[in-house]
């Protein structure tokens, strides 16, 4: 397959080739989509996040500075969207009650056991990104999920590297207290 | 990457797992494609021709400085002469005031000059903004 990088693309739409952007979209939506996903928490909304963010980035690509990676540049139009969102849109706080109790829940008819269980703990990592504030949900996401140094991070969201390495501390820990908590509550209901 | 010493030391890595990416939903890219189609075939050229706008701004100021220093005193005076007997000859619709005792003040020519050149380039940043307001 004839594999053409980010930059060539932008040239051909700088040049008033509009439909190369398809092929930009193509190669960043999962990941757009994922990161606005973990921000927000809702698919509806991650869409209509990420679209936007899309949108925005074609808009100010004559901006865009070709030296530094165009990845980046489109992680921060999606990480700052999926903030100022979701500080608009501020949702009430989810209780402990509202998860499901154990993976069994996540058996469907079509699912083994091992995927049920994968499944149970994909959704109790979103429980707990839901239980802590947008921003953690940023940097979790970009740190466990796209696998991302404190370098890229800061790069993509401005906050300096140290500053990052606190969230993050600070981040990880509320999450795992509130797995804690639903395990415990897990074996709770099982008694 | 991550350093792999971490990687395993830390327990949230237990249960996050990279490899379960959301992925976007089937028509993400068209729907995109839709939505830039929508509104952005004069996005790239607006933007080009919204660049220019600063450039045509400072041109005509450095030409209204020019002429206003490069036309002879006397030519001068003559527009001055021509503008306020236009303005004097104002008197439709509106009540007829006595301008006159206002325009014999003396003041130092420069006044006049600043005076036209605030009006001109004001229209002109009036005609800018309509063209280009057209053309988004």
């Amino acid at each position: 397959m004839d594999y053409k990088g980010d930059i060539y693309y932008i040239e051909q739409i700088l040049a008033g080739n509009n439909n190369s952007f398809s092929y930009i979209v193509d190669r960043h939506k999962s990941k757009a989509y994922n990161l606005a996903f973990r921000i927000c928490g809702n698919h509806e909304e991650a869409e209509e996040l990420a679209q936007d963010s899309f949108l925005k980035a074609y808009r100010s690509l004559r901006t865009f500075k070709m030296k530094s990676s165009f990845a980046t540049w489109l992680y921060r139009i999606v990480y700052n969207t999926s903030i100022s969102h979701v500080r608009i849109k501020r949702k009430g706080v989810l209780s402990l009650e509202d998860f499901p109790a154990d993976a069994t829940d996540f058996i469907g008819t079509n699912t083994t056991e091992e995927e049920a269980e994968q499944e149970y703990r994909n959704s109790l990592v979103n429980f707990a990104l839901q239980k802590i504030n947008e921003e953690e949900r940023g940097l979790i996401s970009l740190y466990y999920y796209e696998e991302m140094t404190t370098d890229e991070i800061s790069e993509v969201t401005g906050i300096t590297k140290s500053n990052i390495k606190v969230k993050l501390f600070r981040a990880r820990q509320k999450m795992l207290e509130i797995i804690e908590k639903v395990e415990k509550k897990k074996l709770i209901y099982h008694e | 990457m991550n350093d792999k010493e971490k990687y395993r030391e830390d327990p949230l890595r237990k249960y996050i797992m990279p490899d379960r990416r959301e992925e976007a939903p089937g028509g993400f890219t068209s729907k995109v494609m839709t939505r830039i189609g929508l509104d952005t075939i004069p996005v790239i050229e607006s933007s080009r021709k919204r660049n220019l706008v600063p450039y045509i701004s400072v041109l005509v100021t450095i030409l209204l400085f020019a002429t206003a220093f490069l036309i002879p005193r006397n030519d001068t005076d003559m527009f001055s002469l021509t503008l306020m007997s236009f303005i004097k000859g104002i008197n439709f619709s509106i009540p007829k005031m006595n301008l006159s005792s206002i325009f014999q003040i003396s003041m130092p020519a420069i006044i006049t000059y600043a005076f036209i050149g605030i009006l001109v380039l004001t229209v002109f940043d009036r005609a800018l903004y309509g063209f280009f307001k057209k053309e988004k």
